[in-house]
């Protein structure tokens, strides 16, 4: 008899753990993109995007038991991947400083040429890294996997109307810091 | 915004729109990820589970430690002379006397907690003997039974003392003279 429940409720155990796994796998095709594409969002660079993406991922394998609503994966991940990524970057930041420095003694000595465009790009990458967490969040996400404003909302978890708002101080913002472009 | 820094804007989120992870980032995240350690719920049960009878055994080895000072207590306790808390006032007599912090004898009630100021009250010899004691005064009684047992004279003699002092008053009964009234004389 006890042998009997023993088995049962390993069996269940067993088969819990195996229904996990697939649901757990299903969603792992369905978001390496976007969690890639948070991380890359925050750090450009693909390999150091690729290892956050990572990290995020084994941290929702190992918590996923606690997810409660399956369908908030997506925006579950968003967000601890947007930590991740954010506490890299600043981790790295000094780093970046260090090579920001060596482009802009580089941008001197071309002083005369008109910029190209990788240079602006660089340029407004380096506005919308100085822009809040926030609003920084909702600029990148935006990009991303051409996420609309509903899209957005969900994933970070506030109504459209404050994505709307962040969006036009975002751009707000930025066209302040990169005024010197028109010029 | 203007324009051109909506373009410049463009140009650089399409970068961000255009990255790709690598064509084995699939396969290596599904690896990384079966990598981790398994998730099954027995592993937050174990620890769990751990700390709770972790808790329970402290718990259960507290209680044997202390219980044994209450057996002391008890076991000090002599046969001939009780020491109880003040909750025991119900078995006193319906009038007891005390002695108090001065040495003064007051009366008390059964039935009624004796006051804090009141040390000790020995109870008349028609009953059991006993010795009133306020629960934080217990252990020093205690100590003073277990000093009379263990032969210390000086305890004795203390004791005596209390013995030899009154510890009951009787009262005796008022008696009244009979009242001779002399017969009225006859009037003029």
């Amino acid at each position: 008899m006890n042998e009997w429940v023993g088995r049962g409720v390993l069996g269940t155990f067993v088969s819990e753990r195996a229904d996990l796994d697939t649901e757990f796998e299903a969603r792992l095709r369905d978001s390496s993109a976007l969690a890639f594409g948070v991380a890359y969002g925050v750090l450009r660079n693909r390999e150091d995007a690729e290892e956050v993406a990572q990290d995020a991922f084994a941290r929702a394998f190992r918590r996923f038991h606690q997810l409660r609503d399956r369908e908030a994966f997506r925006s579950w991940l968003t967000r601890m991947t947007w930590r991740l990524a954010i506490d890299r970057w600043r981790a790295d930041r000094r780093r970046a400083a260090r090579e920001l420095a060596a482009a802009i003694d580089a941008d001197r000595l071309d002083g005369e040429q008109l910029m190209s465009d990788r240079e602006r790009s660089r340029a407004v990458w380096r506005a919308i890294d100085s822009l809040p967490d926030k609003l920084r969040m909702v600029l990148v996400l935006s990009a991303i996997e051409g996420h609309g404003t509903r899209e957005v909302a969900r994933l970070i978890g506030i109504p459209e109307g404050t994505v709307k708002s962040r969006m036009f101080q975002a751009r707000r913002i930025l066209a302040e810091h990169l005024r010197w472009m028109k010029s | 915004m203007d324009e051109e820094l909506e373009g410049a804007l463009d140009t650089a989120l399409d970068e961000l729109r255009a990255a790709r992870p690598a064509a084995d980032f699939l396969p290596r995240l599904r690896a990384h990820v079966e990598a981790q350690p398994s998730r099954s719920p027995v592993q937050w049960w174990i620890p769990l589970t751990a700390s709770a009878s972790a808790v329970a055994a402290g718990v259960i080895v507290a209680a044997l430690v202390r219980a044994p000072r209450h057996d002391d207590a008890v076991r000090m306790t002599p046969p001939e002379v009780h020491a109880v808390a003040t909750d025991a006032a119900e078995r006193l007599p319906a009038v007891a006397y005390a002695h108090d912090a001065s040495g003064e004898l007051r009366r008390t009630q059964a039935g009624r907690r004796v006051t804090r100021s009141v040390n000790a009250a020995v109870v008349g010899p028609d009953s059991d003997d006993f010795v009133l004691v306020p629960p934080g005064q217990l252990a020093a009684v205690g100590r003073l039974v277990a000093a009379i047992n263990d032969g210390d004279e000086r305890a004795a003699e203390n004791v005596r003392r209390l013995e030899r002092s009154p510890t009951e008053i009787v009262i005796e009964p008022i008696r009244i003279e009979p009242v001779v009234v002399d017969p009225l004389k006859e009037s003029l």
